[in-house]
């Protein structure tokens, strides 16, 4: 039963524990592209509520700001998301959160130098010229000229949000073992990989094409506009 | 160009100089002998190691070598052989113990062996800023260590303690050099500890590595072991891998040429390659084991405790994480242990029909139809604890997936990373089981875990009678009346179901072929480094 090769039944054979790798393999991709999905939400939305605020208001405030984003920049993303991970405790959605906190301080960057880089253009100076507010125009020009820019970035961070939440799962601190998620898979495949390599090699190889077809439609996306 | 001239002979002069350096240096390198070494692989960084402080069972593995010991325990007949003390004698009362000890032993640092030391040492261990988690609780209630000469102490203790001298033989009361002790603090001591065994400490870096080098000096080796003076081996260096994957890589590549803890399949496979040879030691004390916490909702129902045990099929726990190289454990005791109560075999035989039943009986059932049982329409879910080593996170799983569906009460497993995680967990009471195990010959080794007031009393239980029986066992001087109160004992913690009993603890320790002569000590993880020899 423990290693059973594939079957007809049982796809891609036994685990360790003679647990159904396909199953388990299926459950883990919804565990962690969930999971990466609850991620870039998290960078994505506060990462343009900082660094769209910053680009727009400008002054002490993008100083202000920046300067905090940098604090976070200057501590590697992974340990970052692991000090989240010991406050929040462990679990997926802690954890998930722990990564999209990771990833705002780069995606709030790159809001800010694309707003920045916008506010200086001729037609948003000619928009303040007619006596529009600040917020007219984030709403009306600064945001829908630059929607294109903004999911490309996103989904660089969800490609970043899957390897960095397959990462919290290789090392464990992300709940119950016996929930399964591509990373715990690896992590506990790799005792067997001479027994039974499916265990680790399936997940992993459906991570690197998750991760490739994400910035894959990330490209098209932006040839597209 | 007579410059250039000059330039180029210079650059040929110094090319020649540099190749005769580096040629001189790869000379040197070939003729200076490797020194004749063992890399042992230890599984997990201990918290800390210093004997008298800390309680991981790993850190005796290096140290039991590092020390000697008053006295030492024969594997085999468990009788007491003589180690540092040359004689003793034991009052009839079983209060007062007198030892005498040799008179031509010195530590490491020069200073010589004598009563003041060894009263030092166990004074240290007795200090209460010590904060002492293994050391103290083999030494029990002693009360008073006296010197009365040079060469001879006596230890008086307030009640009988008759595990004293099984305590008096492990490392963790390693008799250490006073004028190291009194250089470094008990924080710093366990970095540059100073024995008197036949391997000196030389450093230790924690999460890297702890070498130890042997002692020149050394002639007074203990009976139990077969060479009683200076080590065979000059250095023997211990490295970590907290990752069980790593264990077989590193003893196939050579990198190691003994390795602890194996993973079962590995092990396997290994000795079916013959590439290395497999040596399982049983370790006496606690099997791997879940301790109910009866002070949380449902595990404080006695017929809930009673219907997870019945509902777990430990043998097809052995079969899968353990490959059978595990015997199932039935008690509080693994069967090597002394007296080891056979009655509690066949207690809890697997039975999922009788444990549903029982389960029904609380009340708790599955009342919304939605697959669990629940309370008052909140399923119910039972939490277990589980360290990361010794395979507890794999057989939790198991568990996890026995309970479920034959009990259907949902499980949830929270790993841990470290053992003071574990203590704060146990602190904060929010389990329903949780897992740990501690070695001993003696079964004193349940005192901390089953006295009301134990330190280790992790499943909350309180049993006035069972107390009794716990402080009377370890004061017994007639070993049969001792082993007629350990099997009462053994009964009631089995009658209560206070723990899940899985495996007995089995140590798989993988040696490279060329290395002879490994043996544990009684307590069954130390092994007596003297004895190892490499074959050319």
């Amino acid at each position: 039963m423990q290693f059973a090769p594939p079957t007809l039944e049982h796809g891609l054979g036994m685990d360790q524990l003679g647990r159904d790798v396909l199953s388990r393999v299926v459950w883990g991709t919804r565990s962690s592209l969930f999971g990466a999905a609850l991620s870039t939400f998290f960078a994505v939305g506060l990462g343009l509520m900082l660094g769209g605020a910053a680009g727009v208001l400008g002054g002490w405030v993008e100083w202000l700001l920046m300067r905090c984003v940098d604090v976070l920049l200057s501590f590697p993303g992974l340990l970052l998301a692991l000090v989240a991970v010991a406050i929040l405790g462990d679990g997926r959605w802690p954890a998930s959160v722990a990564i999209g906190l990771s990833l705002t301080p780069m995606y709030a960057r790159w809001i800010r130098a694309m707003m920045l880089s916008i506010r200086e253009t001729l037609f948003v100076e000619a928009v303040y010229a007619l006596g529009a507010s600040r917020w007219r125009v984030l709403w009306h020009h600064l945001l829908p000229n630059s929607m294109g820019q903004i999911a490309t970035m996103s989904t660089v961070v969800y490609a970043r949000a899957l390897t960095n939440g397959a990462a919290l799962d290789f090392l464990g601190v992300t709940g119950s073992p016996s929930v399964p998620s591509w990373g715990r898979m690896i992590s506990e495949g790799r005792a067997f990989l001479g027994i039974a390599p499916l265990i680790a090699v399936v997940p992993g190889v459906l991570l690197t094409i998750s991760v490739i077809s994400v910035m894959e439609l990330g490209d098209f996306w932006r040839i597209r506009r | 160009m007579v410059k250039t001239n000059c330039l180029h002979k210079l650059t040929i002069v110094l090319v020649i100089v540099f190749l005769l350096v580096s040629f001189s240096g790869c000379k040197g390198d070939t003729q200076k002998k490797e020194p004749d070494q063992i890399v042992y692989g230890l599984t997990l960084v201990p918290s800390g190691i210093d004997p008298h402080i800390h309680a991981s069972s790993e850190l005796g593995i290096p140290l039991r070598s590092v020390y000697d010991t008053l006295v030492y325990q024969d594997p085999e007949t468990h009788e007491f052989v003589s180690g540092l003390a040359e004689s003793w004698d034991i009052s009839p009362d079983g209060l007062i113990y007198t030892f005498n000890l040799r008179q031509d032993v010195t530590f490491h640092d020069g200073t010589p062996l004598n009563a003041e030391a060894v009263r030092f040492n166990l004074q240290r261990i007795l200090d209460p800023a010590a904060n002492s988690l293994k050391a103290a609780q083999l030494l029990g209630p002693v009360q008073e260590v006296r010197v009365d000469s040079e060469y001879s102490v006596t230890i008086t203790l307030s009640v009988p303690f008759v595990p004293l001298m099984d305590g008096l033989s492990q490392p963790y009361i390693g008799i250490a050099s006073p004028k190291a002790l009194g250089e470094y603090d008990l924080e710093t001591y366990q970095f540059h500890q100073v024995g008197t065994g036949p391997y000196r400490f030389v450093e230790y870096i924690v999460n890297d590595r702890l070498v130890l080098d042997r002692n020149d000096d050394y002639h007074w080796g203990p009976s139990v072991v077969v060479n009683q003076d200076v080590p065979k081996v000059e250095r023997i260096i211990f490295r970590f891998f907290m990752d069980p994957a790593s264990r077989a890589l590193a003893l196939q590549s050579q990198d190691v040429q003994i390795m602890g803890e194996l993973l079962p399949t590995d092990a396997r496979q290994l000795s079916e390659e013959e590439i290395v040879r497999l040596e399982s030691v049983v370790i006496p004390g606690q099997p791997l084991q879940f301790l109910f916490n009866t002070a949380q909702m449902p595990t404080s129902s006695l017929e809930v405790r009673q219907a997870l045990t019945l509902a777990t099929d430990r043998q097809a726990i052995v079969q899968s994480v353990f490959q059978g190289y595990s015997p199932m454990a039935h008690g509080p005791l693994n069967a090597n242990t002394l007296y080891y109560d056979s009655a509690v075999e066949g207690l809890y035989a697997y039975n999922p029909v009788q444990a549903e039943a029982l389960f029904n009986s609380t009340g708790w059932i599955d009342s919304d139809n939605d697959g669990w049982r629940d309370n008052a329409g909140v399923p119910l879910e039972i939490v277990l604890v589980v360290p990361p080593w010794g395979l507890a996170p794999e057989v939790a799983q198991l568990i996890e997936s026995q309970w479920e569906s034959r009990l259907k009460v949902q499980v949830r497993i929270k790993q841990v990373a470290s053992f003071p995680m574990l203590s704060d967990e146990a602190k904060k009471g929010e389990y329903n089981a949780i897992s740990l195990n501690f070695a001993g010959l003696d079964p004193t080794v349940l005192d901390s875990f089953f006295l009301s007031d134990g330190s280790r009393n992790w499943s909350r239980y309180t049993d006035p009678e069972l107390d009794d029986w716990l402080l009377a066992a370890r004061a017994e001087l007639d070993p049969a009346r001792r082993a007629e109160l350990y099997g009462l004992i053994q009964g009631r913690i089995m009658e209560q179901a206070l723990i899940l009993p899985v495996r007995e603890y089995v140590n798989l320790t993988g040696v490279q072929l060329a290395v002879h002569g490994l043996h544990f000590d009684t307590q069954g993880w130390y092994p007596y480094l003297t004895d190892l020899e490499l074959s050319p």
